[in-house]
């Protein structure tokens, strides 16, 4: 099985984390350009890496992965994130896809808000599994689109 | 025989892991997938472990052999409850961190198919006195007696 790392929100309460380190061999050229699949607008930020997914990006600066939707529950409400609404999204606040369930099936950060989008689809940058970081437009890519919601910091 | 890993589409199911954040999420793309289905109908679960058993001792692990155990284990909840049971339950799959994940919640979501029938014999009531007030006084048996 994967590490864990010491992770917690800002409450100081432990958040459940995995290094993956399922993969041990990488041939790259197997997997090149699977992004191609999903639009023109899927700029690679980074090459692939199995340490962290999307909500470890959002959530956890990249350090290791959050697979429980429980876990992304914990650390949205623990770190005092609240919604925004659609048209009063800024760039650096998180975006969060919901599957059929409720449960949140990817995550990642606004780059360009969906107000300034003639089609109101805002480009955010996300890390795609154990896949790699991506610049996109929000529904260009293999989650739910249809049901994202949007989160800011506000503060104390 | 044994499962046939060629039955499934490759690149398709490889992408499928490599874009999964949570183990629900690989979990219902792959029952989706028509080649986990095939490979589903062309092996036993008992076939479909030994294959995940096999990728997990690997020393070397492509995204592609993962891909490929998780296929294996989704393929098996295609089968009865039983037999995917008996043929994981004693497993230990060290390098496929959602395997358990996955078949708990496999099992959690399953729909029961069995059907049995309860037959209840009717009792005699008798009404006792009580300290504290009733809501009721009258109560119905079976066969329509008061």
């Amino acid at each position: 099985m994967g590490r864990e790392i010491q992770l917690d929100s800002a409450l100081g309460r432990h958040i459940d984390n995995e290094q993956s380190a399922e993969i041990t061999m990488w041939e790259a050229s197997q997997y090149r350009d699977l992004e191609r699949r999903f639009g023109g607008v899927v700029e690679p930020r980074t090459e692939p890496s199995p340490r962290y997914n999307c909500h470890g990006l959002t959530f956890a600066s990249r350090r290791t992965g959050i697979s429980s939707p429980v876990s992304v529950r914990q650390a949205l409400h623990e770190d005092g994130y609240t919604e925004v609404s659609k048209m009063d999204v800024l760039p650096g606040d998180i975006i969060l896809y919901f599957d059929d369930r409720g449960d949140v099936e990817h995550s990642g950060v606004v780059v360009e808000p969906p107000a300034r989008d003639p089609l109101g689809i805002p480009l955010v940058y996300s890390k795609w599994g154990k896949y790699k970081e991506l610049i996109h437009r929000a529904n260009q890519c293999p989650y739910n689109f249809a049901t994202a919601r949007y989160y800011r910091l506000h503060g104390s | 025989m044994g499962a046939d890993p060629s039955k499934l589409a490759m690149r398709e199911v490889t992408a499928l892991y490599l874009f999964a954040n949570t183990p629900v999420y690989l979990y219902r793309k792959l029952r989706a997938n028509e080649s986990v289905k095939a490979l589903s109908d062309s092996a036993r679960p008992v076939e479909l472990a030994a294959l995940a058993a096999t990728i997990d001792r690997k020393r070397k692990r492509s995204p592609q052999d993962i891909a490929v155990a998780y296929s294996a284990i989704v393929a098996a909840t295609f089968h009865d409850s039983r037999d995917v049971h008996a043929a994981f339950d004693s497993l230990v799959l060290r390098h496929i961190d959602w395997a358990s994940t996955i078949l708990q919640y496999w099992y959690n979501t399953l729909v029961v198919t069995d059907t049995r029938t309860v037959r209840l014999s009717p009792r005699e009531m008798e009404q006792t006195p009580s300290d504290t007030p009733t809501t009721s006084s009258l109560i119905v048996l079976p066969e329509g007696r008061k």
